[in-house]
């Protein structure tokens, strides 16, 4: 699977578009990071956990993104794009969505 | 000497924070130069916003990321609630964003560069606030990295 988010993918040809896709995932703090965060927010600077819960639970998004265009007989996404907001109660949902389209390298 | 001692503790804890806070003051000059040498490092490298790198015609393109999660650190938070009472530009939290940001678009360079890519393009900023009341903001880069 292809993933760009130009509205072409270089070195190929963009044959069909199959339609928009997308996949979310809201994610929770974990009370145990978030106390920790609360104390390493004494000093400031990076959150090495958060950054990697994000990290983490944008890939999930991206995964499921990945399973719409699949099961449309994608073979990439293109113009991809990704939100995040907060919801209630100290969650984040992390979305992405993108065009799914049949490419074919140029010979 | 009792009494010295009885006046000093209420304030321990505010010695505390303060001392925190300083260390943190330390760290942010620490990591703005150690932005500063990396960024050396990748000099050079093309970053645009714009869909293709102009006059050039790449081979192939591929999705690549970089986020980073930062906390203001209470001292600003603080000073930040101080500053909203007359308004004006708040320093602490832009210098936080700044180094969020690049940061951010650093750990993205880095990897396509790991990766043989000459430019990324498209480039797109997200920045969110994570932490609910407590100042915790993520900044997401994104873009397409051409060979």
């Amino acid at each position: 699977m292809l993933l760009v988010n130009t509205e072409t993918i270089p070195g190929h040809t963009i044959i069909e578009a199959r339609g928009l896709v997308s996949g979310n995932t809201i994610r929770a703090k974990h009370l145990g990071r978030d106390i920790g965060a609360g104390l390493k927010n004494l000093v400031g600077g990076e959150l090495t956990g958060y950054t990697e819960l994000l990290n983490e639970s944008r890939q999930e998004a991206t995964d499921r993104m990945i399973g719409n265009a699949m099961a449309m007989q994608a073979n990439a996404v293109v113009n991809v794009r990704f939100t995040t907001s907060a919801v209630a109660g100290g969650a984040a949902e992390l979305y992405a969505y993108g065009t799914a389209v049949v490419v074919r390298p140029n010979a | 000497m009792g009494n010295v001692i009885a006046i000093a503790v209420p304030f321990l804890p505010v010695v505390f924070y303060l001392l925190l806070s300083l260390i943190g003051v330390g760290l942010e000059r620490k990591h703005e130069q150690q932005l500063d040498r990396r960024e050396a490092q990748v000099a050079g490298f093309l970053l645009l916003d714009l869909d293709h790198v102009p006059g050039t015609i790449a081979q192939s393109g591929e999705l690549v990321s970089g986020n980073v999660v930062m906390g203001t650190g209470y001292l600003k938070q603080f000073t930040a609630s101080l500053r909203t009472i007359v308004g004006g530009e708040v320093k602490g939290y832009q210098r936080v964003l700044d180094r969020a940001r690049r940061e951010a678009q650093l750990r993205m360079i880095e990897h396509a560069k790991s990766q043989g890519a000459h430019a990324i393009v498209n480039v797109r900023f997200d920045t969110s606030n994570i932490g609910g009341v407590k100042p915790f903001s993520e900044v997401f880069c994104y873009g397409t990295m051409v060979r």
